[in-house]
């Protein structure tokens, strides 16, 4: 569910595109209701990045390979 | 055939006797030679011939010494080798069971570095053309190294700092020892199969050449060169260099530099993010001004005067028309008012009263209707005659239509 969610979203892509909303919006070309249109779409994907900057791991993946020579992960605390 | 059978031995009991008199015979010794024939067995023991320039000795290193072995040795090698004589019976042949074995000195390591450098290089392993870049954002990254060491530690450290979200993912090897450059190898293939990290962080912390040794290896080389994920090498400290970061797409002076390589810090990102923020804040008002003040200036412009003039205009003839068309209206009223007037007086002329006023009279017959031809009455008819004031019956005494 979680990396399902994380998945979704890019946050490479996502911080390239509020870059060239930016950069859009402050080249002045651009008619108003377009402008209120990005202002709400590049708002709206700063705050997802937010977000993803929130986000806080406890914990790492042990990546094993068992007898069978099958790969098993294992979640192990890193809290101290 | 000699008549004493005692004296006849089996060949086991001659190689018996051998290998007795050779084990006991020959203490353990250390003997110096250049490795050949050199088998890794998938056992764990190691084959290989010591030779010099006149003779050679068979020698076997056991698993159980061949694990403690911090550098493998490789063909060519100069290496010092402690062991007992031994006699391998099915084969009849002696062979030197080694307990220790050492590089003749640094200078034998590096020249197996070069050697291997120079090969690997010549099959383009280290070409900077496919050496791939890193993701700016990765979401999970795989760490091959000691499950116990400082760098597992250091990594984990400096990652959360940079970038508390990211997922680890970390794949336990020995990183030093025989054995330790193929678990590295399974690792890196391990994780290439696994699919769930962006990069790979391979590694550790530092320690002497012979500590390092692990990263020289070709396994280690090979894997890394044929990983699919991106690696950054991370082995030892600045100073160290091992085949393995000629491979690496990255090569990062230490563990925790490599985490800080591999992730950006959100803290950086956090303020980049609150500057397009203002930014984006600032366009929209600028945008928003500009629209205001492109709007004032058409409000004043002599466009817009032109324009209202235009509409005083327009008012002021329509003010006029309408002027004219009430006083139109209003002469158009006097007029047929006029013609009212006219009518009435017309009207009176046709009331038969007046008629009568002035002399005349009107014959009605029995039934009150105007009689207006003597073509109807008869002699003896009775008819009415109206005058302006009165009425009268007469008889007729002659018609004359």
């Amino acid at each position: 569910m979680k990396r399902q969610k994380q998945a979704a979203f890019k946050f490479e892509q996502a911080l390239a595109r509020v870059e060239q909303i930016v950069e859009k919006m402050e080249s002045g070309e651009i008619e108003l209701d377009q402008a209120l249109a990005l202002y709400r779409e590049g708002t709206e994907l700063m705050a997802k990045c937010r977000e993803a900057l929130q986000q806080v791991q406890r914990s790492i993946t042990r990546l094993t390979r068992d007898g069978d020579g099958r790969l098993r992960t294992e979640e192990q605390s890193t809290e101290a | 055939m000699t008549d004493n059978s005692q004296h006849i031995l089996t060949v086991s009991q001659l190689t018996a006797d051998i290998k007795r008199i050779l084990e006991r015979g020959i203490p353990r010794s250390w003997v110096q030679g250049e490795v050949s024939n050199l088998t890794l067995h998938s056992s764990g023991h190691i084959y290989f011939t010591l030779k010099d320039a006149a003779t050679q000795v068979r020698c076997v290193m056991f698993r159980s010494n061949a694990q403690h072995l911090l550098v493998l040795p490789q063909d060519g090698m100069q290496v010092i080798v402690q062991g007992d004589v031994t006699v391998f019976e099915r084969a009849g042949q002696y062979q030197l069971n080694v307990q220790q074995l050492q590089v003749a000195g640094q200078g034998e390591l590096a020249l197996a570095f070069e050697r291997l450098k120079k090969k690997l290089a010549g099959e383009g392993l280290f070409d900077e053309a496919r050496k791939r870049s890193l993701p700016r954002f990765p979401k999970a990254i795989g760490i091959v190294t000691s499950p116990t060491g400082a760098a597992i530690r250091d990594i984990i450290k400096v990652a959360r700092r940079r970038w508390p979200g990211i997922e680890l993912v970390l794949y336990p090897v020995q990183v030093q020892g025989a054995g330790a450059a193929r678990q590295i190898a399974d690792a890196i293939a391990a994780f290439n199969e696994h699919g769930a990290v962006d990069l790979l962080i391979v590694g550790r912390g530092g320690g002497s050449i012979e500590d390092l040794w692990a990263f020289n290896e070709e396994a280690t080389a090979r894997a890394i060169f044929d990983s699919k994920i991106p690696v950054v090498s991370a082995v030892g400290h600045e100073v160290d260099y091992t085949i393995a970061d000629f491979v690496a797409d990255v090569r990062a002076p230490t563990p925790s530099a490599a985490a800080e390589i591999c992730l950006p810090d959100a803290r950086e990102v956090a303020s980049q993010l609150d500057d397009s923020l203002a930014r984006l804040a600032n366009a929209l008002t600028g945008l928003a001004d500009n629209y205001a003040g492109r709007l004032r200036a058409l409000r004043n412009s002599y466009g817009m005067g032109r324009l209202a003039d235009l509409c005083g205009q327009k008012q002021q003839q329509l003010d006029w028309l309408a002027e004219r068309m009430a006083q139109q209206a209003k002469g158009f009223l006097r007029e047929r008012r006029h013609a009212v007037e006219r009518l009435g007086s017309a009207l009176t002329a046709l009331d038969p009263s007046g008629v009568l006023s002035r002399g005349y009279s009107i014959c009605r017959d029995a039934k009150g209707r105007t009689i207006r031809t003597a073509k109807t009455l008869k002699t003896g008819d009775a008819v009415m005659a109206q005058f302006s004031e009165g009425r009268a019956v007469l008889n007729v005494k002659k018609a004359m239509p």
